[in-house]
């Protein structure tokens, strides 16, 4: 019942949102029309680091449920880790356009554009570790060790390192003052932004674990019948 | 399969019910708002601000259809790991 209702709320947002971006959202002084790329930009990366962190977690949690009380968590670890990777690179993608845009190239060596290409690389190795480790019997638990170390940089390489060296980024929404610079109108079509692309994300996460669960019984009745 | 054609329907009533209130105070942007930081401006009024109203509704347009493809795609992988499952519990 709540799946359906996540769903069929993702359908009706993700359009609002865009028509919200597009029609009703002012655009920003100086960066113009192409600051409506905010709308998508933002609430991608949060989607990544929202991933990243559910990873982290699943993780933390299968090595410490000895039991094994919890399902699937090293599923819910890996899947989380993808998607986040997938939304790393459309952070990247939008960011460069963007940046195309305000600063005249796609590439910068900004430090929130080394930030998170270090935290994509990072990610990379994960995936790269993981499939080396294919006939390795404790791979589901290194994996998970090396997610939780992964989680921990999170913060650093998002939150705290654009904040430390200078940036031709534009001030953080949620920067040092603790105070939001941006229209209400705006505001609000980046909230209904976030709410859409958080509910993707969920709705393309269960999607996965459930394709993910039924590879698995797959699997297992074909041992069972050999 | 006769729920998912509910959704859809419920779907589009509920996106014209949350867009009609919106569509009907659009800005004109004739009138810029002040407000600090990330403020907003009045479009460009000179002679292409005709043509950056239309670009908008062309990105709008090409956004709008990416989505449609992509919400499609999933709904058809929801469809077909929904299948999937039944067919494994009948099994």
């Amino acid at each position: 019942m709540v799946y359906t209702l996540i769903m069929s709320i993702f359908y009706v947002l993700m359009p609002v949102s865009i028509v919200l971006a597009f029609l009703w959202a002012p655009p920003a002084e100086i960066l113009g029309e192409t600051s409506r790329i905010l709308y998508f930009h933002v609430p991608v990366a949060w989607v990544a680091v929202l991933a990243f962190v559910i990873s982290g977690i699943s993780s933390l949690l299968y090595l410490w449920d000895r039991n094994n009380r919890f399902f699937i968590l090293e599923l819910k670890a890996y899947h989380a880790a993808r998607m986040g990777l997938v939304f790393c690179v459309i952070t990247v993608i939008t960011g460069s356009m963007w940046a195309k845009a305000s600063w005249g190239s796609y590439w910068n060596w900004d430090p929130r554009q080394s930030s998170i290409m270090v935290l994509f690389l990072i990610y990379v190795a994960y995936f790269s570790l993981y499939s080396a480790m294919r006939e390795n019997s404790r791979r589901d638990v290194l994996a998970s060790a090396y997610l939780v170390f992964a989680m921990v940089t999170v913060p650093f390489l998002v939150f705290v390192i654009p904040r430390i060296y200078p940036s031709l980024h534009p001030d953080p929404i949620i920067n040092a003052q603790r105070k939001i610079n941006m229209d209400p109108a705006m505001q609000l079509t980046l909230i209904f932004s976030m709410i859409s692309f958080t509910l993707f994300f969920l709705y393309l996460y269960t999607l996965q674990l459930r394709a993910a669960i039924l590879q698995r019984r797959i699997e297992e009745r074909h041992h069972e019948k050999l | 399969m006769k729920n998912y054609r509910y959704i859809i329907i419920l779907a589009l009533l509920v996106f014209i019910f949350l867009l009609s209130p919106v569509m009907a105070t659009v800005p004109s942007h004739d009138t810029p708002s002040v407000t600090s930081g990330m403020e907003t401006v009045s479009p460009v009024l000179d002679g292409n601000g005709a043509s950056r109203e239309s670009a908008l509704y062309t990105v709008l347009a090409v956004v709008m259809v990416i989505w449609l493809g992509i919400a499609a795609y999933v709904f058809y992988l929801h469809i077909t790991i929904s299948r999937l499952e039944k067919k494994i519990d009948e099994s």
